[in-house]
């Protein structure tokens, strides 16, 4: 199974947004993707809510989900923390429906603050500029043997500056062992998607371990992707079934080891 | 004397913009796309590593497949170079990779395969 966490859901009207996500989730398809999420990002928990509401109230995620069956379309948000933000409601963006729950930290003391405490399942780490901070080892380790994955995106790669991804994606593959790393596209048109084993090949060229190269775009993202499902379908343990990533069973319980709660 | 090992490549173009291909699909200007990609991702050091090596040995206009030959141990970097590749002069594409394999015939095979498998798509 094959994943990209990472469409951006552009910031326009909906039908306008209608129009540049169908070609895009067309291709994910042709090119062999079965899961991907939309990706909102924001800056407050307030912001999140708006732009669900915005989307849901004239169905395009619905009429998206309909026309695409061989896809499963997963709800995306991503916190852009900056310097001034208070403290986020995570809780509030799973009421809200959010099925995905990310963060980009700007600085190295909001980084250690995310990997060490904050309840989300990806930390993003920003490709197209340069990262005003180095990525340690410690960190970056003690966030993932939590739970918490590593995102990187590789369209900037593709169509623009392919220097400075290289250098922030090695940055991270040093830090982390090349342990707990998510590749994903965060195309902006369907000139940046890439088939998945492609991409494989490009980040282990880039230095990530072979292995680590192929669970980057299938293992991990899918690993993310149920934990975040499951922290609204779950409490204590106790799950509700048919929780699945997989369209064609209707029954697959998750391995244990995604179910314990951090 | 050991004989000269390769990788095939077995690719796909495929045009974002384009509704059919009808024929139109263009082999040679892909590979003269792909060497000056190798040139500018990989520079004079990766170019002269693949050269000698690389030539494509079917290509199918209609269906946009083809097999490239490439040495080994320089197939990741082929790879990346097609991955990498936006433009074909003007025209925009997405390179695919389907199969990396050690013999011309099973490439042939899988691309066969491929063909069948859209075939009965429709």
């Amino acid at each position: 199974m094959f994943l990209d966490l990472n469409i951006p859901w552009p910031e326009v009207t909906p039908l306008q947004a209608y129009a540049h996500l169908t070609p895009i989730l067309k291709l994910c398809a042709t090119l062999g993707y079965d899961v991907v999420a939309l990706n909102a990002t924001v800056t407050t928990t307030k912001g999140a809510k708006d732009f669900l509401q915005r989307f849901m109230t004239i169905d395009i995620f619905e009429k998206l989900v309909l026309e695409n069956p061989k896809l499963k379309i997963l709800k995306r948000v991503t916190l852009a923390l900056s310097d001034a933000s208070p403290h986020q409601n995570i809780a509030q963006l799973v009421e809200d429906g959010w099925q995905i729950i990310a963060v980009c930290p700007r600085t190295e003391k909001q980084l250690q603050s995310c990997a060490s405490a904050l309840d989300v399942d990806i930390i993003c780490i920003d490709t197209t500029q340069r990262l005003p901070y180095v990525l340690r080892h410690k960190p970056v380790c003690s966030a993932v043997a939590r739970g918490v994955r590593f995102e990187i995106t590789y369209s900037s790669a593709v169509t623009g500056n392919a220097k400075q991804c290289i250098a922030n994606a090695s940055m991270l593959f040093r830090a982390s062992r090349n342990r707990g790393i998510i590749v994903s596209s965060g195309v902006r048109s369907c000139q940046g998607l890439r088939a998945p084993m492609d991409i494989a090949n490009l980040v282990s060229l880039w230095g990530l371990k072979t292995s680590a190269a192929v669970n980057s775009i299938s293992s991990i993202p899918e690993e993310a992707a149920t934990q975040g499902i499951l922290r609204a379908k779950s409490a204590k343990q106790t799950i509700i079934p048919m929780v699945t990533l997989d369209k064609s069973s209707e029954l697959k319980l998750p391995p244990s080891k995604k179910l314990k709660k951090q | 004397m050991v004989r000269l090992k390769a990788r095939y490549l077995l690719f796909e173009i495929l045009y974002p913009n384009r509704a059919e291909l009808l024929g139109n699909a263009d082999g040679k200007l892909f590979i003269k796309t792909l060497r000056q990609n190798i040139e500018t991702y990989f520079g004079e050091y990766g170019m002269g590593q693949c050269q000698s090596m690389l030539v494509m040995k079917f290509f199918n206009p209609d269906t946009g497949l083809g097999i490239i030959r490439v040495g080994r141990g320089q197939e990741k970097i082929v790879q990346a170079a097609m991955t990498l590749m936006t433009h074909m002069n003007t025209d925009p594409v997405i390179i695919r990779i389907r199969r990396v394999s050690g013999t011309v015939k099973k490439s042939q095979e899988h691309a066969l395969a491929i063909s069948k498998q859209e075939l009965f798509a429709i």
